[in-house]
């Protein structure tokens, strides 16, 4: 399976997804109006990789800016890996939120209880 | 410099007043125009704030809400007669301050306004399920977002002038 490489952009985040490796990065901020559009091919290679994952899976979220399209699309990206824990595949979500920022702390605090999928957490500077 | 640079040709661009600590803007606003408007936002703000703050960043994603809205109800509501709509942002000695206002349908004023009270009423737990709900199914998460920024003075109402109706928005954010 080919890896999945995206270029940050203005309002877009870097997109570094390793198939071989399992380390999926998402890093920057990501506010555009039309985030189906950028999210969509993500959560469709995202669907493929779960058929055939890594020995461990680590979706690093890094998000600095998050719009409210964008927060209901990572939910349904999330909601592609949650077969693998189901599956008690080994995989984890590292959300990483700027220092202070509790409203995208709480988003990633929300999106784990309710999808019920392992997440650490972890405060970085932007 | 270059930030200051790249904020002066765009506004030049835009024809939008060249103040330092505003960015003003009257006229049209798409889905194309928003994204313009955003980038250019994101370094007025990184530019006048003089230290990165969790505020500035609160007061930024508002901004992305609320304009991201007005482009894609005009894009539902006005199709490819887009309609003239203001956006003034302000960075002053203190307070951020962003101000909107754009043209409502009459038949979508009853249903919006009661959206609108309906969310902008809520109490604490009834706001937080509500939240829950948008990011995992639903609609109104960007005005839920903002209704949910601690912090904020928020004003809003629907003004009546002259047969149009205008959603005006006023938030301000003490530095």
């Amino acid at each position: 399976m080919k890896n999945l490489e995206i270029e940050p952009y203005l309002q877009t985040p870097e997109i570094d997804f390793n198939a071989d490796s399992g380390v999926l990065l998402i890093s920057g901020k990501s506010y555009p109006a039309d985030a189906i559009e950028f999210y969509q091919p993500i959560i469709e290679w995202s669907k493929e990789y779960v058929n055939n994952p890594a020995k461990k899976t680590e979706l690093i979220c890094e998000i600095e800016y998050l719009n409210s399209a964008s927060q209901k699309q990572l939910v349904e990206l999330l909601l592609t890996f949650k077969p693998l824990y189901d599956a008690k595949k080994d995989f984890l979500v590292r959300w990483k939120y700027e220092e202070g920022d509790d409203d995208i702390l709480s988003v990633g605090e929300l999106v784990e209880h309710e999808l019920e999928i392992p997440f650490e957490y972890e405060e970085v500077t932007f | 410099m270059v930030v200051t640079s790249s904020i002066t040709k765009r506004k030049q661009l835009f024809d939008l007043p060249i103040r330092n600590e505003e960015l003003e803007y009257w006229g049209p606003v798409d889905t194309q125009f928003s994204n313009s408007f955003l980038t250019m936002g994101n370094e007025f703000i990184e530019r006048y704030v003089s230290y990165k703050s969790k505020v500035s960043k609160k007061a930024f994603i508002c901004l992305v809400e609320l304009v991201q809205n007005i482009a894609e109800y005009n894009a539902i509501a006005f199709k490819d007669n887009t309609p003239d709509a203001y956006l003034d942002l302000q960075v002053k000695k203190g307070f951020i301050q962003i101000r909107t206002g754009n043209i409502l349908k009459a038949t979508d004023v009853e249903l919006l306004s009661q959206k609108f009270k309906a969310i902008f009423e809520m109490n604490q737990s009834a706001l937080e399920a509500a939240n829950k709900e948008a990011i995992l199914n639903g609609k109104s998460l960007g005005l839920i977002m903002i209704r949910r920024m601690e912090g904020a003075a928020i004003d809003w109402e629907i003004q009546a002038k002259d047969n149009t109706h205008w959603l005006v928005f006023e938030l301000r954010f003490e530095l």
